[in-house]
């Protein structure tokens, strides 16, 4: 008996270890299928599930700051929100709470079935616009946090600037030569679905991970010198309803641009302006025009260096003069008698100018003009410059130097013109023009540094200092008086030129120029304005550039005083 | 034949605990693993956290210094000298140097001279704050 017991508490026992190690085998499968299926997962499930759950979108991300000579910044990137829509949630018949933000055409874009899972409603919306409709929670209608870019300033400096797409990539001016600095890739936003179908911005709390590379640029630019160029441009311009006008302002003994101002002004807040060719130029480094007398005095500079004239020698005028087969005629064939070179200068005298230029050997001047910069771009780090235009020596036939000697029959650049007047100023040294004064990459590593750089020594001193001092009797007592001011001492040259088209000048239509420097001793700014194509009778470089010329000079004079 | 028994029963015995041990032992270590895990997903739930904090900080960030940009606008600074403040241009004053033959030294002086030609461009002078600190 005992051994019967004994044998059904074995058997219970063996049992009672079967189903043991069958919990244990069953556990065990459970646990290397479940292993398998999250370690080796099949894809086509994987996509599917993706698909469902998941979008990845990208978005921009923050672009670097830009920011003047003081700090300020001129052009930032803020948060913006953006609204996308997912179409298994999504309603056509919502689309009307989309018509009174967005407009009756996006409403209608929404109004029918979609496929997919993702399509883009409006982008980069201000934050009251957005915060209106987010509090709607429409259902399939989401939000997204980008990054919008913002110039705080309006349209201040907006031709340096330029401006960015709506993927935060340049598109001209600053932003486009310094995209390499500027921009930060776009952040890839994993987007995934609750049970209700929410968004939920899985990225946002890792933004650790997707470190924005944008660098910064800080520029020469001074904002309140801008400011005033713009706006006193702006007003000359308007005055005559001119056309467009430009205005550069220099150190003379560095080549940092102070400020560079294009009129129209480009208005960075509306895009649709972006379309309008005239107002997007920037009018500085993107457009060419014939200098007329503001000509002269490089003319003059190369005259005397070349040994075709002298600080002493007299020129006679009697209104007109003949070069080869043309007559070169002074404005209103007005004679000025006997003059010093310094009084060509002030009188503006194309019979004096002409007459020297007919003892400069034209392969001379063309090398001379062509070390004063003209004919090629100065490299200054803004997008679009032209390279303007000087005929090989070989077609300067007749009149053509003497010409050229007026400021006809080349094509220059206003900042090419400013810094080859820059060398007057400076004692003889073309320097090279720039506008970018540091660039750092995101960690505030210097990448970058502008610096002041001679090109050529286009001129002695003596040349140097004995145009300097004609162009000052040009202010103070010959065709430039309009720009005199008593806060400074001015010295400068007025120019007209009329505008060639198919070879041929056009009738009315000309540029109003003042090209000059202060304090005339020892320069601290060279600055250039013009005013093309002004309506009315008054086109004179001396009646439309030179006050704007001078009251811009009395503003900056008053907030640079002390320095 | 009985210690036969005897050393079966005790040996089946020693199986049982070693099962119970082991069972005990991998309980503890599952409960162990979760709480980990639970406590792992508490911190990555904070770190998430922190990281939105301090995203939304730089982006607060940014909007001030957007803020701050805008105040320092020159535009800004002139309307509110004139609208605000009622400043008003000083026209009337201009700098010239003047040499003391007997200190040898140059001085600067603001004097005020009457302005009687004004144009339209003197009117309007935003940057004349210390223009009025130098008279």
């Amino acid at each position: 008996m005992p051994k019967i017991k004994r044998n059904i508490e074995a058997a219970g026992r063996s049992r009672s270890r079967s189903v043991w190690l069958a919990v244990y085998l069953m556990f065990l499968a459970l646990a290397a299928g479940t292993a398998w299926v999250q370690l080796n997962p099949n894809t086509r499930i994987v996509e599917q599930s993706q698909k469902q759950y998941w979008a990845t979108v990208a978005v921009s991300s923050s672009r670097g700051r830009i920011e003047d000579r003081n700090g300020i910044s001129l052009a930032v990137s803020v948060p913006a929100t953006s609204f996308f829509i997912d179409p298994k949630f999504w309603s056509p018949d919502s689309a009307g709470v989309l018509t009174p933000i967005f407009g009756a055409e996006t409403a209608k874009k929404f109004a029918k079935p979609l496929n997919g899972r993702f399509h883009w409603v409006a982008r980069n919306l201000s934050t009251p616009q957005a915060e209106a409709l987010a509090r709607e929670k429409v259902p399939g209608l989401y939000t997204l946090t980008e990054k919008t870019r913002v110039y705080p300033h309006g349209s201040l400096a907006s031709h340096v600037l330029g401006f960015c797409d709506i993927d935060g990539n340049g598109l001209s001016g600053i932003e486009l030569a310094w995209n390499h600095i500027l921009f930060s890739p776009q952040r890839t936003r994993l987007i995934t679905r609750d049970l209700s179908g929410r968004a939920v911005d899985s990225m946002g709390g890792k933004s650790g991970i997707g470190k924005d590379t944008a660098g910064s640029i800080k520029l020469t630019l001074d904002s309140r010198i801008q400011q005033i160029v713009e706006w006193r441009l702006a007003e000359g311009a308007k005055a005559v309803q001119a056309e467009w006008a430009s205005g550069v302002c220099v150190d003379p003994y560095t080549g940092e641009i102070i400020a560079l101002a294009s009129y129209p002004a480009l208005d960075l807040g509306n895009r649709k302006s972006f379309a309008d060719e005239r107002t997007i130029r920037n009018n500085v480094v993107g457009r060419v025009f014939e200098p007329g007398s503001i000509f002269k005095p490089v003319s003059m500079a190369i005259a005397l260096e070349v040994g075709a004239t002298s600080p002493a020698a007299k020129y006679q005028c009697k209104g007109s003069v003949r070069v080869a087969d043309k007559i070169i005629h002074d404005n209103n064939n007005q004679a000025h008698g006997i003059e010093t070179l310094t009084q060509v200068l002030m009188n503006s005298c194309n019979v004096g100018m002409s007459t020297m230029a007919m003892k400069v050997q034209r392969h001379q001047a063309y090398g001379l003009i062509k070390q004063f910069g003209f004919g090629e771009k100065t490299n200054v780090e803004i997008a679009g410059e032209e390279a303007g235009l000087v005929q090989s020596p070989e077609s300067w036939l007749g009149t053509v130097t003497a010409n050229i000697f007026i400021g006809q029959g080349i094509a220059v650049t206003p900042l090419q013109q400013i810094m080859a007047i820059s060398s007057i100023a400076n004692g003889g040294m073309l320097m090279k023009p720039y506008i970018v004064d540091e660039a750092r990459d995101s960690d505030g590593v210097l990448l970058h540094k502008g610096s002041r750089r001679v090109r050529y020594q286009v001129m002695s001193k003596q040349t140097a200092d004995f145009v300097r001092n004609a162009m000052k009797m040009v202010v103070s007592d010959g065709g430039g008086m309009q720009a005199a001011s008593k806060r400074t001492t001015i010295a400068g040259k007025t120019g007209t030129a009329q505008i060639a088209s198919s070879g041929k000048y056009v009738k009315g239509q000309y540029v109003a120029s003042f090209v000059g420097f202060w304090p005339a001793d020892k320069p601290r700014y060279a600055m250039l304005i013009n005013i093309g194509e002004p309506k009315g009778r008054r086109y004179y470089g001396s009646q439309l550039a030179a006050p704007v010329f001078k009251a811009i000079v009395e503003d900056v004079v008053q907030i640079t005083q002390n320095k | 034949m009985s210690s036969s028994v005897y050393y079966k029963h005790e040996g089946e015995k020693t199986h049982s605990s070693f099962f119970l041990i082991s069972f005990f032992c991998i309980f503890v270590c599952a409960a162990l693993l979760g709480s980990l895990r639970l406590y792992g997903l508490y911190l990555e739930r904070r770190i998430s956290e922190t990281n939105s904090r301090i995203e939304q900080q730089k982006e607060d960030n940014l909007e001030m210094s957007k803020h701050f940009s805008e105040l320092l606008s020159p535009a800004r600074i002139y309307s509110y000298a004139r609208e605000e403040l009622g400043m008003m241009n000083a026209e009337n004053i201009m700098t010239v140097r003047l040499t003391d033959s007997s200190i040898g030294t140059e001085e600067r002086a603001a004097v005020q001279v009457s302005d009687s030609g004004s144009s339209f461009f003197d009117y309007i002078n935003p940057f004349i704050s210390r223009a009025h600190a130098k008279n």
